[in-house]
């Protein structure tokens, strides 16, 4: 967790809302990312989606979608939205450990629960994954409002 | 999201138009339920309704309430004087945040000297009353929630059935999009990718902006309807990036669209600074740091207002990369409009030839 956070204080360092990610599969860490949605100008580009770029860049020969993240753990500061938390579920991670949660696009139980495949989605390639909600929950927290501190200070004063 | 039957509006003989073969979909990420919050209100006398709204609006706009009235009839005190005298209105003088359900006098206290005068001068008594705390997303809440409190916000009408507004032209034009992800999606199942394909337009130039097919294969993730008899090459599945799906790629062809041209902008904003800073003795490096900063501080957000038309309904995650990005959306809960069935034959038989044949 803590590697997820100098990853999240990377994003911070460069303007992005600071969310951070390892995975882990058998005690080594496989792959990160940090968001990158600004520098991208790209939306979809979450911490957990540029760690999923970084493997299959790296290529090996098991892109399979079902196989690619089996056996990892991915260890994310804020959980994962519903787009992310799909993806997790299409590429078969095993266990997602998450800091805060985000009430707003949750995919992990906030909003929605993508973790837990019913038979309809099961059917079209959903698996299930275990979650682990609030594990360094304060850590994750404090960065957001670094964040949201640095970008209020930069906004023009509100009328009011 | 299972494939639904797409020409289900299809009428028993002749040919339906293209107005009742597509269709609305109500699509959103949940349907919250109701959940009230309280405000701070006031009583007001009819005579001095209008005076009220008006200072209302001018001293204590709340842009966040928008989708509620902001006064209404005082039902009770209707009934009790037998519908006889002039109910008294109920008006919404401020919302939680100033509240934030202190003692009245408290919150009467946070506004300014000369509102608090105005708002003693026409209402009388003070009280909390509970109203929806965030707008309806569907016809039904509309109708239910305004029994608590009058709304303004009317969600579209009609939700699965009906299709409301598209001139002729219009729709010509979204057909032609249609078919060009349709002929991209033929060229794909040629090539040995899915049949899924997506085009990014902005509406306002109708440019298309960005388009991608199905790279991943996702089969029934996101191109649900491969003939189950089609033979894929699975050693070339294997080699491909699981998660590009056809609106992943489309909107990732955007975004790399809209880094290069912020790339030209950066260069030639950067040029014309650097003159006007040579011309005066300004300090160069802070000038030129402000302009890439304000090019930056435009956000991700770059396919706001874009419209997508897509051969496939969208996987749960590539509906969520639409609402990310921004995809033309009609209110600020982060939703968007969908219509299904454009073309669905069309599309259909296409594809379905496209597998025939290689
Ligand atoms: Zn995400
Ligand atoms: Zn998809």
């Amino acid at each position: 967790m803590a590697l997820a956070e100098e990853e999240a204080k990377k994003a911070l360092e460069e303007g992005e809302v600071p969310v951070g990610c390892v995975m882990v599969r058998g005690g080594v860490v496989i792959a990160r990312g940090h968001n990158k949605t600004n520098e991208r100008m790209d939306a979809t580009r979450h911490a957990e989606m540029v760690a999923i770029d970084s493997l299959v860049e790296e290529g090996g020969d098991n892109l399979w979608a079902q196989q690619l993240l089996a056996g990892c753990t991915l260890y994310v500061t804020c959980e994962p939205c519903i787009m992310c938390a799909s993806a997790l579920a299409m590429l078969g991670l095993e266990r997602a450990v998450f800091g805060c949660c985000n009430d707003k696009f949750g995919g992990n139980g906030s909003v929605m629960c993508m973790h837990e495949s019913d038979s309809q989605l099961r059917a079209v390639g959903f698996a299930s994954y275990q979650v682990r909600a609030g594990v360094h929950e304060q850590e994750a927290i404090e960065l957001f409002k670094k964040f949201y501190a640095r970008e209020n200070s930069k906004a023009p004063v509100p009328k009011r | 999201m299972p494939p639904s039957s797409r020409a289900e509006g299809r009428a028993h003989g002749g040919l339906p138009t293209e107005q009742e073969a597509m269709e609305r979909v109500d699509l959103r990420i949940k349907v919250e339920d109701l959940e009230l919050m309280p405000v701070l209100c006031a009583s007001v006398k009819p005579k001095n309704a209008s005076k009220m709204i008006e200072i209302l609006s001018k001293n204590l706009p709340i842009p966040e309430l928008r989708y509620l009235k902001r006064m209404r009839k005082r039902n009770d005190a209707a009934a009790k004087s037998g519908g006889k005298a002039e109910p008294e209105l109920v008006a919404i003088i401020a919302p939680p945040d100033i509240f934030s359900r202190q003692v009245l006098s408290h919150s009467m206290a946070t506004l300014e000297t000369e509102t608090q005068d105005l708002i003693k001068q026409y209402c009388d008594s003070m009280f909390e009353e509970e109203v929806p705390s965030f707008a309806p997303n569907t016809r039904e809440q509309f109708d239910s929630w305004s029994k608590i409190w009058p709304l303004n916000y009317r969600p579209p009408a009609g939700g699965m059935k009906v299709l409301l507004g598209f001139s002729q032209e219009e729709i010509e034009r979204m057909k032609a999009y249609m078919r060009r992800a349709t002929a991209l999606a033929v060229e794909a199942v040629k090539a040995g990718d899915g049949a899924a394909a997506a085009v990014i337009v902005d509406p306002t130039s109708g440019e298309v902006q960005g388009e991608g097919v199905d790279v991943a294969m996702s089969g029934p993730l996101c191109s649900p309807e491969i003939p189950s008899g089609a033979q894929r090459n699975d050693d070339a599945r294997k080699k491909r990036h699981p998660l590009h799906h056809a609106a992943m790629c489309a909107i990732q062809k955007v975004a790399a669209m809209q880094r290069e041209s912020q790339l030209v902008n950066v260069t030639s904003k950067r040029k014309m600074l650097l003159q006007q800073v040579d011309s005066s003795d300004g300090s160069r490096d802070e000038t030129v740091e402000t302009a890439q900063k304000d090019l930056v501080n435009e956000g991700p957000y770059l396919c706001t207002g874009f419209d997508i038309y897509l051969t496939y309904e969208p996987c749960p995650m590539c509906a969520m990369a639409l609402v990310h990005s921004r995809l033309r959306r009609k209110s600020l809960n982060h939703h968007y409009e969908v219509y299904k069935g454009l073309l669905a034959e069309e599309v259909k038989e296409s594809i379905t030839s496209a597998f025939s044949t290689t």
